[in-house]
């Protein structure tokens, strides 16, 4: 196994529902490597979002603690938690993923903007990124020009453009028939083999789970190999 | 239904601020007017009493020997009246002179003084006075104490020798106000021997032509009661019109804010209100239902608003009466019970207004079909819509606007219509003018701050279907705002230029004025004199100000014994050339200030027939000048014609021109000093009497302004409003932003930026709509009301303070949106 880049130990987050406290991650442990595609399999409602957010920073664990390159997000301020993701995350979801007011181009260009890279720069090395994921023609269109695959392809090329330690994807392809599934699968397992990193891909479909190097289950709260 | 309150509790706490805020505005308005109202009426009703007729006789008043030849001839339904201003310890009360066994059945409250033990009094204790028991009690006097009276400067000293008692309690406050004496006492304090002020009469229509027919006596005339006050009850009708169309205004600005309101409310439950269809709910169940919720908010936000509204009312009693007093009429009374009629329709207009602006949304509401949950597309097609939708509604507006302002009328209430009709047009154009100014900062803002900053106006022009109302609602007030300014800033120069020409002495002196009415008193006779054998004085200016009956009814004039000074007075028309003027006047003729010209529809070379002792002179109109010192109107004559055509030889003002212009303060201090043995008069350097206009002047807009603040306070909570659904909807993409690395503090500086955006298109539309709304005002709705014309003047104040108020208001109201986004957490955004 390469490096780890990623540490997740005995991580816990329940909500409470009414009178009943619910637990959704229970002691869980995860370890990602630097240059591997893991796949997390399971059933709608086991939790598997929660721990992606988790392990983004944009939400928190009851306990439990993720290290990411020996530092402790865990224990860092809201700040600092954005201050990483704006650095070392690349984040893909299953629905809204782009920006509504702002063209492809300038939602591709949004991470190395907020990184100080300079609007022409950014510019540039989005349409660079855009050329990569096909839709080189199309970074003045806004969003709802394109179709559902296209935007995805475009939530990929922004979580990628930064070149992030960390690339999470929570069902890229939940939302795509089938064929077009495939390619935006393609493409992201293309991508990441090129740049040498790392994806972690969550999902509830065995069939998307067969980029990844490795498979793991979640069930009560807890990862199993499979 | 009550859950969902619950559920949107910041913005049903709005719509009820919205709703309660507007209430309470008309209703403190309206308790005002309707309290000045009835002030105007208590005063002229409370001292008419029963008379339906009164013979008076112009400035020297009517000869006593007039009364008693109608008591003679038998006419018993008859009593002489004199009446003045008078001032107890600081206090103004209404001196009434009566003939104490013809008065009672008048003004039943004079009663007491026919009564044995008063009438005694009255008719051998010299100065023997009455006044209400709660106004002797207030004054710490009793009966058979002595006290002083101040008339028009003058000390004199009564003694109180009997308490009055009212009737009822409508009297009893009118009484409160007024001071009893005999005729010979009154004629006594006023220093007029033989004269009373005029004659009451009850009289049918028959009794009346028939003792119009009878010669009277020269210069006599048979009038009925309330000629004399009718041009005052014209002007304050006039500013009471002009409080009302404001307060409307705070009106429609919070039912733009309930009607945005009810629209989110609905836009938002869309999803659930589909379910609810889906599962069966009839269309016309939910249109019910926001019906009922409606009602819910409005009776809510009414009931607050009247508590609110009784509570500002007080205070506004007391600037409008104030503002009546120091230029229209004088008031003694003041009628503070609380009139249910204001309060009645300010609950009606309330829960009204609030269910008819949330029609719309009910309509909306009933027609979305069964599951229809892409809020979005909808919302965006519906965006488009609007602007189409609202420009032409604009469109509509501003042609009726224009319509109105055609007609052919002076109506204030077609011109405040007119308007109406104009400024809401503007604001229907609000959204297509949004929508434009937004594209044209998408380029500069990129280069600002990158792609964000391109964001941020397509945004605001996203979220139109949302914002577009609140946006109109804030530009609405602050044009508001802007075109008040403009139109106080222009009336306050026109006022400082005409001042300046007007006001060329050094030293102003006039009898002290009661209660902040120009005083028309008279300066004692050895006055003149003293002023002529002062040394230091170039030269002295007389004038009489008094009313004269004339065949248009009683005009103000002013008698000059130099009405055409050096030439400098502003003509708005001339028969006769400036250099010939003071030659037509010698020789008779007038000249009518352009207030007169617009009240009563003269021009030059009208002719007006003004009584004299010998019968009525018809005095040719050679000029009309203008004027800002009476809003009713004034007639300037030369002293000497008007001494001769009238008898009355009083004088009510001077004027000294000093040698050394310099010395004026001191010059004002010696001769204040010097005629204090006979006459407490006011003496004012020229600049001390200036600051004075311009301080009445300043009180008469205060509470112009306090209106204007309300309705940009409820504006701001529209926006408010607005913003808080807008970032409901917008949680997802700041969810996302902040995944990316946006910072929670940045975020908040999104929001605070997009909403000053909203802030600045509300002001920078707000500038030609102000200033056109300055130039109806000035040219069409002052004019109509007033009768003056004024230069229109520009000041940048007025827009920076606006443009202030726009960026103000919407940053007030991003904070609350900035503040929530800034503490969700993304994942609670993304959900
Ligand atoms: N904010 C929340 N409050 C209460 N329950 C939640 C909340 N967020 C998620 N859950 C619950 O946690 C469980 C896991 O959700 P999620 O991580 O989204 O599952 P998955 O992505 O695997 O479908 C679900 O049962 C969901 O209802
Ligand atoms: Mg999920």
């Amino acid at each position: 196994m390469a490096a780890a880049l990623l540490e997740a130990s005995g991580l816990v987050k329940s909500y409470v529902e009414g009178d009943r406290r619910r637990r959704i991650l229970d002691e869980l442990d995860l370890t990602i490597p630097k240059t591997e595609i893991t796949a997390i399999l399971g059933e709608s409602g086991s939790g598997k979002s929660t721990l992606l957010h988790i392990l983004g920073g944009i939400d928190t664990a009851d306990s439990g603690s993720v290290r990411i390159d020996g530092a402790d997000l865990t224990r860092l301020s809201e700040e600092d938690r954005t201050l990483f993701r704006r650095r070392d995350l690349g984040i893909v979801f299953q629905f809204f993923n782009l920006l509504p007011t702002l063209t492809v181009g300038e939602n591709v260009a949004i991470p190395l903007e907020l990184a100080g890279v300079s609007p022409a720069a950014a510019a540039e090395r989005s349409a660079h990124m855009l050329d990569r994921v096909g839709l080189g023609g199309r970074a003045a269109s806004f969003p709802d020009r394109l179709s559902g695959g296209e935007q995805q392809r475009v939530a990929i090329a922004r979580a990628l453009v930064h070149d992030p330690a960390v690339v999470l994807a929570d069902e890229p392809t939940g939302n795509l028939d089938h064929d077009t599934g495939e390619t935006v699968l393609g493409l992201l397992e293309e991508l990441t083999r090129d740049r040498g990193g790392n994806l972690v891909l969550v999902t509830h479909s065995p069939a998307a789970a067969a980029v990844a190097d490795r498979v793991l289950v979640m069930r009560d709260g807890v990862l199993h190999h499979r | 239904m009550l859950r969902q309150i619950a559920a949107n509790r910041s913005q049903t706490l709005l719509m009820v601020a919205g709703v309660a805020l507007g209430v309470a505005v008309v209703v403190a308005v309206d308790i005002a007017n309707d309290s000045a109202s009835r002030a105007f009426q208590l005063s002229t009703e409370a001292i008419a009493g029963r008379a339906t007729h009164e013979i008076s006789g112009g400035p020297t008043g009517v000869p006593v020997e007039v009364y008693r030849q109608l008591r003679r001839s038998g006419r018993r339904d008859a009593a002489p009246v004199i009446q003045r201003l008078v001032v107890v310890e600081g206090q103004p009360l209404t001196l009434l002179g009566i003939d104490p066994f013809a008065d009672a059945q008048f003004r039943g409250y004079t009663a007491v003084a026919a009564a044995a033990a008063s009438l005694d009094a009255l008719l051998t204790v010299p100065g023997a006075a009455i006044l209400a028991a709660a106004t002797a009690d207030s004054l710490g006097l009793a009966v058979g104490d002595d006290f002083e009276v101040v008339v028009g400067g003058i000390s004199k000293r009564l003694v109180l020798v009997d308490l009055a008692e009212a009737a009822d309690a409508r009297t009893e406050r009118a009484v409160r106000g007024i001071l009893l004496t005999d005729i010979a006492s009154a004629q006594e304090l006023t220093g007029r021997p033989q004269r009373v002020d005029r004659i009451d009469l009850i009289l049918d229509d028959a009794a009346a032509a028939q003792l119009a027919g009878e010669t009277l006596g020269r210069g006599l005339r048979l009038d009925p009661v309330g000629t004399a006050s009718g041009p005052a009850r014209e002007m304050i009708d006039a500013f009471r019109t002009n409080l009302l169309a404001l307060s409307l205004l705070a009106l429609i600005v919070g039912l733009f804010l309930i009607f945005n309101t009810m629209t989110f409310s609905v836009v938002r439950r869309r999803a659930g209100i589909g379910t609810l269809r889906a599962l069966g709910m009839t269309a016309r169940e939910v249109f019910r239902q926001i019906c009922i919720e409606a009602s819910a908010i409005g009776l809510v936000g009414t009931g607050l608003g009247l508590l609110l509204g009784v509570a500002l009312g007080r205070g506004a009693v007391d600037l409008v009466l104030t503002t009546i007093n120091d230029i229209f009429f004088p008031l003694t009374f003041r009628d503070d019970s609380l009139p249910l009629l204001s309060l009645a329709k300010g609950a009606a207009l309330g829960v009204g207004a609030t269910v008819v602006a949330a029609l719309p949304a009910a309509r909306e509401a009933a027609a979305s079909a069964p599951r229809s949950a892409m809020m979005r597309s909808s919302a965006e097609h519906s965006a488009t819509r609007l602007v189409a939708a609202a420009s032409r509604i604009a469109l509509l507006l501003l042609l009726g606007g224009l319509v109105l302002f055609a007609l052919p009328t002076r109506s204030l209430v077609v011109g405040f219509a007119g308007l109406f009709a104009a400024t809401l047009g503007i604001a229907f154009l609000t959204p297509l003018a949004t929508q434009g100014l937004m594209s044209a900062l998408i380029a500069p803002l990129r280069s600002l701050a990158g792609s964000l900053g391109a964001a941020a106006p397509r945004d605001v022009s996203r979220s139109l279907s949302r914002t577009a109302t609140a946006v109109a609602a804030l530009m609405l007030a602050i044009s508001v705002a802007i075109g008040l300014q403009l139109m106080i800033g222009s009336f306050r120069s026109t006022v400082a230029v005409w001042l300046e020409r007007t006001l060329t002495g050094d030293v102003y002196i006039s009898a002290p004025s009661v209660g902040g009415t120009a005083a028309t008193d008279p300066l004692a006779p050895g006055v003149r004199p003293a002023l002529e054998q002062l040394a230091g004085v170039r030269s002295v200016d007389f004038v009489r100000s008094t009313t004269v009956r004339t065949d248009l009814g009683p005009i103000r004039v002013a008698a000059s014994s130099r009405p055409v000074y050096r030439g400098q007075r502003l003509y708005h028309s001339l028969a006769v050339p400036v250099i010939e003027l003071s030659a037509a006047l010698r020789a008779g003729a007038v000249l009518a200030s352009e207030p007169l010209m617009n009240r009563l529809g003269i021009e030059v070379g009208s002719l007006i027939a003004i009584d004299g002792r010998d019968g009525p002179h018809r005095a040719e109109v050679v000029g009309i000048y203008y004027d800002y010192a009476s809003s009713q109107g004034t007639l300037m004559l030369d002293m000497d014609f008007y001494q001769r055509l009238s008898g009355d030889t009083q004088i009510t003002g001077a004027a000294l021109h000093l040698e050394d212009p310099g010395a004026a303060a001191e010059m004002s201090l010696q001769v204040a000093r010097a005629l204090a043995p006979q006459q407490a008069l006011d003496v004012r350097p020229n600049r001390a009497l200036r600051a004075e206009v311009f301080a009445v002047f300043d009180q008469a807009f205060a509470i112009t302004g306090a209106l204007v603040i309300l309705a940009t306070l409820v504006a701001a909570l529209g926006v408010l409003s607005a913003l808080l659904a807008v970032q409901l909807e917008r949680g997802r993409d700041f969810g996302i932003l902040r995944a990316v690395g946006l910072t929670a503090r940045q975020s908040a500086r999104q929001v605070v930026g997009e909403t000053m955006l909203l802030g600045a298109a509300a002001g920078l539309l707000a500038i030609p709509t102000g200033t056109a709304l300055a130039y109806l005002l000035i040219h069409v709705i002052n004019k109509r009301a007033f009768g003056w014309t004024l230069q229109m003047t520009f000041d940048t104040e007025p827009y920076l303070s606006a443009m202030g108020l726009a960026l103000g208001s919407a940053l007030l109201a991003a904070l609350l949106p900035a503040r929530r986004i800034a503490a969700r957490s993304p994942v609670e955004l993304l959900r």
